[in-house]
């Protein structure tokens, strides 16, 4: 873990901070014969500007994960701090004000409002923060724009298409500025085209504005531009393995959903060994992938 | 700020629509209800304040001039009259009469009021009409059909209707006028009148001398105006208020249960709503304020059109119903619009309660 980081430009940068530290993190649901350990134990360190794809078959507990890093689910032991905060510590007042102001949230179902047009649903999260009138609608106009959605301001959820509603929920969880961004199946809801748009877009947010994102799906796309890539199978993290049966079938059953090349770039940080703890501890930022412009790519377009 | 609550409600336009109907018609049962019963005590009360005196004497008991008799002997008049502080005295009797219109029967209370002395001009003249006339109310000739000029006969007496004005309505009687020598011609009490009117010298606060005209005609109840008018109206109207209260509790409830219902269900519908706004950083206070802002909604809109439509449906019911007399008072419109505020807070108890329970982990369920 000591080796140099490196900037956006290619060349050497400080070892940028820890956002997120998970330690020994467990949620049991239920008791006695009944209980099941949804989360066993888990540790993670994760920096600023990294992506993190964490994979795993159904009831893996990565949906868990990402609702206790997000203090909607209080673990039943364990640790998650927060750039240095302990959010399992909270009270419950004081994890509405640390979500409002540390986290955004980007869902499989985009869960927008609907009675609200995609600016207000941008505004009324800068409203729950404090940020009201002429500022917050200031700020929720310029997100949209920036994200392509300049001329779909006043459209409902319900007249957007998928990868517009995405957007949507992007811009909202963009919109307290906040460090940290859950992502939990971003992309299982699009089509490939749109998928492609929305995990170019979570790649340039880490990038450019060096926020850190952590993504929860079956995406197989998500590992070419993953830093890291965490294999959650019964509440653990395990060693990422393409030859494992089972992680190959739902590799090539994400390829036929979302359309992708079967010869997809691995990822940087896919371990093919059981992962030892030490390797939950984050790399260096890595330079941005060539290929991918930056910010707003089909604007530039 | 963005205007969820508005917002919510409008997407479902049926539902609102629903939810204000139902406001609104219990906002106008309400002010209807209460507007009957402030009608009928108002009418009472400028009756009597209409009519001459400061003080009024009745037989002792006597509540009101409909519902209870007074009989006092009519040498108290004169006894009254020789009290120092007296300016004038009149004597008032009335009762109730059914006359012969065209063969039809129709009732009215008759009064007769008659100066008995005192210095200066007398008051009330206006009440006095010519002999063998009489003075109808405008509600009961509007009731009967009968215009100036009309006869009606009690027996074998005629009385032609001189004047049709408003004189007095309390909603299950009117009041008309004759002359006190036609009105003793047909009663033939001697020795008796109903009701002794004073009017008490200039600078002489009339309850300063109410003992004295007690003790001045045994056996009499003495009121100052204010307060005999006040009897009067609260008797008129005192049956009603229990039959008023049942209304208006049965209106509050209809309101209640239409605005808890929809505000509950809109808030059962959105509850993953509920829960996103949760996540992305909304106050417990915040999300409550949103349920009642609904419901407050509702309830404002409700009583906007509950208090115009009110309005106009006394209108209406006034001019097809004549002795419909209804008065709506600014205190009593702020009344109601205290019912409505209590109802869209009770209303919203449910629901503040099911949000508070929403988990916000639910939203990532797909």
């Amino acid at each position: 873990m000591a080796m140099p980081a490196t900037t956006e430009t290619g060349g050497p940068r400080p070892q940028a901070e820890v956002i997120l530290e998970v330690h020994g993190l467990t949620k049991v649901f239920g008791s006695g014969r009944a209980a099941v350990r949804a989360v066993d134990g888990l540790s993670l360190s994760v920096r600023r500007g990294e992506l993190v794809l964490v994979m795993g078959p159904s009831g893996s507990g990565k949906t868990t994960l990402l609702t206790l890093i997000g203090g909607l689910l209080r673990p039943t032991s364990g640790i998650v701090r927060v750039n240095g905060l302990e959010i399992t510590s909270l009270k419950e007042r004081q994890l509405t004000k640390f979500r409002r102001h540390y986290l955004g949230f980007i869902f499989q179902s985009f869960n927008l409002l609907e009675s609200l047009n995609a600016r207000e649903n941008v505004e009324a999260a800068l409203n729950f923060a404090g940020v009201g009138g002429r500022k917050a609608r200031k700020r929720a106009v310029q997100l949209l724009s920036d994200l392509g959605m300049a001329d779909r301001l006043r459209a409902r959820p319900r007249t957007l298409s998928g990868g517009e509603r995405q957007r949507v929920s992007i811009a909202r969880a963009l919109a307290n500025d906040p460090q940290l961004i859950l992502a939990d199946e971003p992309t299982a809801n699009l089509d490939s085209r749109h998928g492609h748009e929305v995990v170019e877009l979570l790649h340039d947010i880490t990038r450019q504005q060096q926020r850190t994102i952590i993504i929860v799906s079956h995406d197989h796309r998500i590992r070419d531009v993953a830093d890291r890539v965490l294999w959650l199978q019964d509440g653990r993290f395990e060693g990422f393995d393409e030859g494992d049966t089972q992680q190959s079938a739902l590799l090539d059953t994400a390829r036929i959903l979302y359309g992708a090349s079967p010869d997809a770039v691995p990822p940087r940080a896919a371990a093919s060994q059981p992962i030892a703890p030490e390797a939950m501890a984050p790399p260096p930022p890595p330079a941005p992938a060539a290929k991918r412009g930056g910010w707003l790519p089909w604007r530039r377009a | 700020m963005v205007p969820i609550a508005r917002r919510n409600l409008l997407a479902d336009k049926v539902k609102l629509l629903v939810a204000v109907g139902g406001v609104t018609l219990a906002i106008v049962l309400i002010i209807v209800v209460h507007s009957l019963y402030q009608g009928v005590r108002r009418e009472t009360d400028s009756f009597i304040h209409n009519l001459p005196g400061d003080i009024w004497i009745t037989q002792r008991g006597t509540t009101d001039l409909v519902f209870s008799n007074s009989n006092l002997p009519s040498t108290a008049a004169s006894a009254v009259r020789s009290v120092e502080e007296v300016k004038r005295v009149y004597t008032l009797n009335g009762r109730l009469m059914a006359f012969d219109v065209s063969g039809r029967e129709v009732r009215t209370y008759v009064m007769a009021l008659e100066f008995v002395g005192g210095a200066g001009s007398p008051e009330g003249t206006e009440f006095v009409p010519e002999k063998g006339t009489i003075l109808l109310d405008h509600t009961f000739a509007k009731q009967t059909g009968l215009h100036k000029g009309d006869t009606l006969t009690y027996g074998d007496k005629s009385f032609e209707v001189a004047d049709v004005r408003g004189i007095g309505n309390v909603l299950v009687t009117q009041f008309a006028f004759i002359r006190a020598e036609s009105f003793k011609e047909i009663f033939g009490v001697p020795g008796t009148v109903n009701y002794i009117l004073v009017k008490v010298d200039d600078g002489v606060a009339p309850e300063s001398i109410l003992q004295k005209l007690a003790d001045t005609v045994p056996g009499s109840s003495v009121y100052t105006t204010q307060q005999f008018a006040s009897r009067a109206s609260e008797k008129g109207t005192g049956d009603f208020l229990p039959i008023i209260r049942v209304i208006l509790a049965i209106s509050f409830i209809v309101g209640l249960t239409v605005l808890s219902l929809v505000i509950y269900s809109a808030t059962i519908e959105r509850a993953r709503e509920y829960a996103i706004m949760k996540v992305i950083g909304a106050s417990p206070l915040g999300l409550y304020r949103i349920v009642i802002s609904q419901s407050m909604f509702i309830a404002v809109v409700g009583f906007g059109l509950g208090v115009g439509l009110a309005f106009l449906f006394n209108e209406v019911a006034g001019n097809l119903v004549p002795q419909f007399i209804t008065y709506i008072r600014a205190q009593d419109i702020a009344l109601v619009f205290g019912i409505t505020v209590l109802m869209s807070i009770v209303a919203s108890f449910m629901p503040i309660n099911r949000v508070a329970r929403v988990e916000p982990a639910t939203v990532f369920r797909a």
